[in-house]
């Protein structure tokens, strides 16, 4: 037998390189396929409950623990948490300066 | 000239694949980055989505009552007086009020019956049904799951008096994101049980579309009393709040990615004495600097590309599996470090590109400029 001929049927494997390029394929495929399947999309689709209660809860916050405003700022303008412990201190409520919903001083609805 | 291109391509992605080693460190750093910053973008989207959809499912305009210019209870009189604004097809008062449940501070939303019986309950996502009597209640499920609290259960809420009611259904964890802590109960019940019969937080005012404005002025005109705001002018202030919290968040990673350049480049040097040996040895046969930066920026567009794609599916991963745990509790406050409610997320393909563009700058930023380097050297220099 010739040790340098190749054996019949033998698969030859692609060298590193190439597999490292198909790697990327399968990854960028994976990716394509999360996207187009609606795996990475959580949201829910229903709005039935918001409009049973007429929508609700823009704030921040989960609940009205440090302030309404927090939780919901369509029913209160200002941070109550404002106001606690000294009247004029920087605010308490730990999401207050990057609310999800914030005002600026030009409006007075 | 397209075979020496692809040549360049085979040659570099074999030289990664065949000395894994340094871009392995340098690369995983870079996805756990990534992947964070990728799942605080879906999520911000996600919550910014959903909230303007909430906010589409509600009235058109928003009233709650001002005295001494704060904000303050309306009067049910002056709520009911709505009813005579030109415009207003329909009025749902409300009572927003807070309550201790067993050392726990949760939401009680007050609405009239008929408004949670004429809803679509086959699509609130909820377990159990809707309150059909005053005694019941809805229950939110990070309260319910706090509170042992199954469908059936009494519940007793005490604020100004106590009051026992039945738990008539729990909301999903894919219920609305507010529900989670909150109990939804009759109007008349929750004015009962905060002992304030003659007041509502606010009145809901259903107009037909588009009149929203007019409407808010009529009432206004009415009486100076009343604080109006439109859909738009909540959605305007929503948005406003929302890009603040998702900027600073995003800043925060830019500053993560930019501090990997400088970690990349380091790496890049530390290891470039063989690098330094094939680069001259290359130059010796023949190669052009150009050459040889083209082949080092395929190695880092193939790295960045690798890092990219992994971050992405670890981030869907992060989000969609384990409920993104402490990362949502940065974009929602009382939310918990492992919450049971599912987090609302969004990844898009945008987010896709821009994160393959993030990891091949920072991977290209930090390789060329040592590669460029040690290319411009003579090959004898190189190789003593």
């Amino acid at each position: 037998m010739n040790g340098s001929s190749p054996r019949p049927n033998a698969v030859t494997l692609p060298s590193p390189g190439a597999r490292l390029l198909l790697v990327l394929a399968g990854l960028v495929a994976l990716d394509c396929v999360i996207l187009s399947s609606g795996v990475a999309d959580t949201r829910r689709r229903s709005a039935a409950l918001d409009a049973a209660v007429g929508g609700f809860a823009l704030g921040h916050a989960l609940g009205p623990a440090w302030s309404f405003h927090g939780f919901d700022p369509r029913g209160v303008r200002d941070c109550e948490s404002e106001l606690f412990p000294i009247v004029g201190a920087p605010c308490c409520d730990p999401g207050h300066r990057a609310s999800r919903a914030t005002r600026t001083g030009a409006e007075r609805p | 000239m397209g075979s020496r291109h692809l040549n360049l391509a085979l040659a570099a992605a074999g030289n990664v694949a065949q000395n894994p080693r340094g871009p392995l460190v340098a690369a995983s750093g870079l996805v756990i980055v990534l992947a964070l910053l990728l799942s605080g973008l879906a999520i911000s989207e996600g919550q910014r989505a959903e909230s303007l959809a909430a906010l589409e499912a509600g009235p058109g305009v928003y009233c709650t009552w001002d005295v001494f210019g704060r904000d303050a209870a309306v009067p049910l009189e002056a709520a009911e007086r709505l009813a005579s604004v030109s415009g207003v097809q329909r009025l749902v008062p409300r009572v927003v009020g807070r309550i201790e449940l067993d050392g726990r501070i949760a939401t009680v939303l007050g609405v009239p019956l008929s408004e949670l019986q004429r809803a679509d309950v086959a699509r609130m996502q909820l377990s159990g049904a809707v309150p059909n009597a005053p005694h019941e209640v809805l229950v939110g499920v990070e309260l319910a799951r706090a509170l042992g609290l199954e469908v059936g259960s009494t519940l007793a809420l005490d604020a100004h008096l106590l009051r026992l009611f039945t738990v008539s259904g729990i909301t999903h964890s894919t219920a609305p994101l507010w529900s989670a802590k909150a109990i939804v109960c009759d109007l008349a019940e929750a004015q009962q049980v905060f002992g304030d019969v003659e007041h509502v937080s606010d009145v809901c005012v259903y107009v037909p579309d588009g009149s929203e404005g007019l409407v808010a002025e009529a009432i206004q005109r009415s009486d100076r009393r009343f604080r109006v705001q439109t859909r738009d002018l909540v959605a305007q202030y929503f948005v406003r709040g929302h890009e603040l919290r998702g900027g600073t968040f995003a800043a925060l990673f830019a500053l993560a990615l930019a501090l990997a350049v400088p970690t990349i480049a380091t790496l890049s040097y530390l290891g470039a004495t063989p690098r330094r040996r094939e680069i001259g040895l290359l130059k010796a046969e023949g190669w052009s600097t150009a050459e040889v930066l083209e082949m080092v920026a395929l190695e880092s567009v193939m790295i960045g590309l690798g890092v990219a794609t992994i971050a992405f599916a670890l981030a869907v991963l992060f989000v969609r599996v384990l409920g993104a745990p402490l990362l949502a509790a940065y974009f929602v406050a009382d939310l918990g470090a492992f919450p049971e409610a599912r987090i609302p997320a969004r990844f898009t393909a945008p987010m896709l590109v821009a994160a393959v563009g993030l990891g091949v700058t920072v991977t290209l930023a930090g390789s060329l400029w040592t590669t460029w380097r040690t290319a411009r050297t003579r090959p004898i220099e190189v190789l003593r």
